[in-house]
């Protein structure tokens, strides 16, 4: 079915009750039916503008359609697979099986009542309150389609429980021309420490894959997520991350992000003594837009967040970030850090960047900073005296600007490799 | 091994090589010494193809060969080094590794095959160790929070390493000092033969008490204006350039 066929019998059709109860007539109301893509003039989605960039003729999947498993790539370990957005529950592996705990979110609101209570408390207000921060349901629109198109799934790991071995959830997008809406709830409970890769591999052209990802952080867990892509060219992505932790918790996110790309970040640092480091690089060529927002709130005392991210638009392409950190009143002691240097390969190529900083505490420490640059010509002219050719001595020093932000993850740094080859073929 | 002849140089209209002659033999050592500003580093980055120069007339030739219209890198793959005033800084990408892309590079341009890994490293420990430096240099990001002595003492052990035919040192003595000046001279001494050349451009005598040069030449406004052999180097010392300019 196409995507505005299925909006057209939507808004025909009375609203079916929901597994995300915050999903109300009064937010699948007229204005969603109007356009559901956010408003650009929104601060979140002013540098990335989805309508142009998806074809008309969009498909969407309907709820309980078997797909095909076409392709899975082998070099991925502890693989949770999802099949264009759907969970293949027969394709856990064994290893993972007595570790973590995979259910529908149908289920895990009958067995769990506590924690989705606690996750859409305020109903009404909960998707503007995470998606944005500001009183404006436009933001809330990919949510709501994705909440409508998605059941979703909750992976749980239990208290305690250490698992050294990377978990990758391998999203595998192998349709044509079609919008698929992954959903994944993520609850690490107390103690527990996990390490996941964030894997979407595109084997099909002309997606629009629209994630959402909600994770929570119990007293003491210790969470990283690396996130990547392959072949995402021909496809676009707009994925938001929404990552909440309680105290003593540790969060590491490091993303690489390429082709036309959206993603918004968002952090609650809401226990005492939480800590996160954030870390990404954003790639386009072409005419390719890439863009990111990404925004930590510090809701308690002593907690830590340090963003470092890197740019490097070629061609005719756009990288963007806002980032913003936010200190609440209560969160005394806290450190904040956000900086951002971008590369610039072509005159053509633009870059924006916009560190904000948004403090209501006395006694925190903050800082922020952003930079632009192109190759500098001493630097090529060094490497050349040394018998690198041009060409070489500029793909070292693009590799020696990504190689400064020390992503600590193998997949992402050979994943780095490549797409620095790509961008000087 | 190198010559220069007739060569005239400007930047941006100005003239900072003028009619400039100059022969360095094979296996021989020849000092450049003058006053700031008398185009004694253009000297190099010309020789060494640097951009941003316009070569009005005249032409280098390195074993016979004009090189005026070769890259920096071939330059380079010829068998031309030079050791940098002001060493570049690269943060995030590490010294050793650095060094075994310069070496491939070269060698790659030359047919040869890439070093083995091993030998190369314990080349490079070897150097390190004469040059008085520890093994957490090769690991460190290039020149990136170095030492004025530490760069100096970089560019020495990549010439250790590459064994051009034909290296010019622009000020490598600037900034340094006596400590790192003793280990510096050893270096070029060590690397010194019969076989290359070495172009030696300096201010001061105190780098040619250890390399003795063969011939000393006297540069002012873009040309030599006198030269001599290593006695020239005490009389400019006494004297100034003042006596010559």
């Amino acid at each position: 079915m196409y995507l505005n066929d299925y909006l057209d019998k939507l808004k025909k059709n009375k609203l079916e009750e929901s597994n995300k109860p915050w999903l109300t007539s009064k937010i699948i109301s007229d204005e969603f039916f109007n356009s559901i893509f956010p408003d650009e003039k929104v601060e979140e989605w002013k540098n990335f503008n989805i309508k142009s960039l998806i074809g008309n003729k969009l498909k969407v999947l309907e709820k309980n359609k078997n797909l095909k498993i076409e392709k899975i790539n082998r070099d991925y370990n502890n693989i949770l697979f999802f099949n264009n957005g759907v969970f293949e529950k027969c394709l856990l592996e064994k290893k993972l099986i007595n570790k973590i705990n995979i259910y529908k979110t149908t289920e895990y609101k009958k067995k769990d009542k506590t924690i989705l209570k606690k996750i859409y408390s305020d109903a009404a207000k909960y998707a503007e309150k995470r998606l944005s921060g500001v009183s404006d349901s436009k933001t809330t629109k990919l949510l709501s389609l994705n909440a409508l198109l998605s059941e979703g799934v909750v992976i749980e790991i239990p208290n305690d429980t250490v698992i050294d071995n990377q978990i990758c959830i391998y999203n595998n997008i192998s349709c044509q021309n079609t919008l698929v809406n992954p959903y994944i709830l993520i609850i690490a409970k107390e103690n527990s420490k996990t390490k996941f890769l964030d894997l979407t591999s595109y084997n099909g052209e002309e997606n629009w894959t629209n994630s959402f990802y909600e994770i929570y952080l119990e007293k003491n867990s210790n969470f990283q997520m690396a996130n990547l892509s392959t072949n995402q060219i021909k496809n676009v992505n707009t994925s938001s991350y929404n990552f909440h932790l309680e105290k003593y918790s540790r969060l590491k996110f490091s993303s690489i992000n390429k082709g036309n790309s959206k993603k918004d970040i968002r952090v609650f640092l809401n226990g005492e003594n939480s800590k996160t480091s954030l870390k990404g690089m954003l790639i386009s060529k072409h005419k390719e837009s890439n863009d990111i927002f990404c925004k930590v709130t510090h809701n308690a005392p002593n907690t830590i967040s340090n963003q470092e991210w890197r740019m490097l638009s070629s061609d005719n392409s756009k990288t963007s970030l806002n980032g913003k950190i936010k200190i609440l009143k209560n969160a005394k002691k806290s450190t904040g850090s956000f900086f951002s240097k971008t590369l610039l390969l072509s005159e053509k190529a633009k870059s924006f960047s916009k560190p904000e900083l948004e403090i209501f505490e006395d006694e925190v420490s903050c800082s922020h900073g952003a930079s632009f640059g192109e190759i500098e010509k001493e630097k090529v002219f060094y490497l050349q005296s040394r018998g690198l050719s041009k060409r070489d001595a500029i793909k070292y020093l693009v590799l020696a600007f990504i190689n400064e932000l020390k992503l600590n993850d193998d997949k992402l740094n050979e994943n780095i490799l490549s797409e620095t080859e790509n961008l000087f073929c | 091994m190198l010559k220069i002849s007739n060569l005239s140089v400007t930047v941006e209209d100005k003239l900072i090589l003028d009619n400039l002659n100059l022969e360095i033999p094979k296996g021989k050592k020849v000092a450049i010494m003058g006053p700031n500003g008398s185009g004694k580093s253009t000297l190099s980055n010309v020789i060494s193809g640097k951009f941003g120069y316009n070569i009005k007339k005249g032409n280098i030739e390195f074993e016979g060969k004009d090189i005026l219209d070769c890259s920096a890198d071939d330059r380079a793959a010829m068998g031309i080094y030079m050791a940098f005033q002001y060493p570049i800084e690269i943060p995030g990408i590490a010294n050793s590794s650095f060094l075994r892309t310069a070496i491939n590079s070269i060698r790659k341009k030359n047919n040869l095959e890439p070093v083995n890994t091993r030998s190369f490293l314990e080349e490079i420990n070897n150097i390190a160790n004469k040059l008085g430096l520890d093994k957490s240099f090769l690991s460190r990001d290039l020149n990136t929070g170095f030492s004025g002595g530490e760069k100096k003492k970089n560019e020495i052990l990549q010439l250790l390493l590459i064994k051009p035919k034909f290296c010019v040192l622009d000020e490598i003595d600037s900034g340094l000092d006596i400590d790192a000046l003793k280990v510096i001279s050893k270096g070029i001494s060590e690397f010194s033969s019969k076989t290359n050349s070495i172009l030696i451009i300096t201010h001061y005598q105190r780098l040619l008490d250890y390399i003795k040069p063969d011939e000393v030449h006297i540069f002012n406004d873009g040309k030599i204006i006198k030269s001599g052999n290593s006695d020239l180097v005490k009389v400019l010392e006494e004297k100034g350039y003042k006596e010559f300019c």
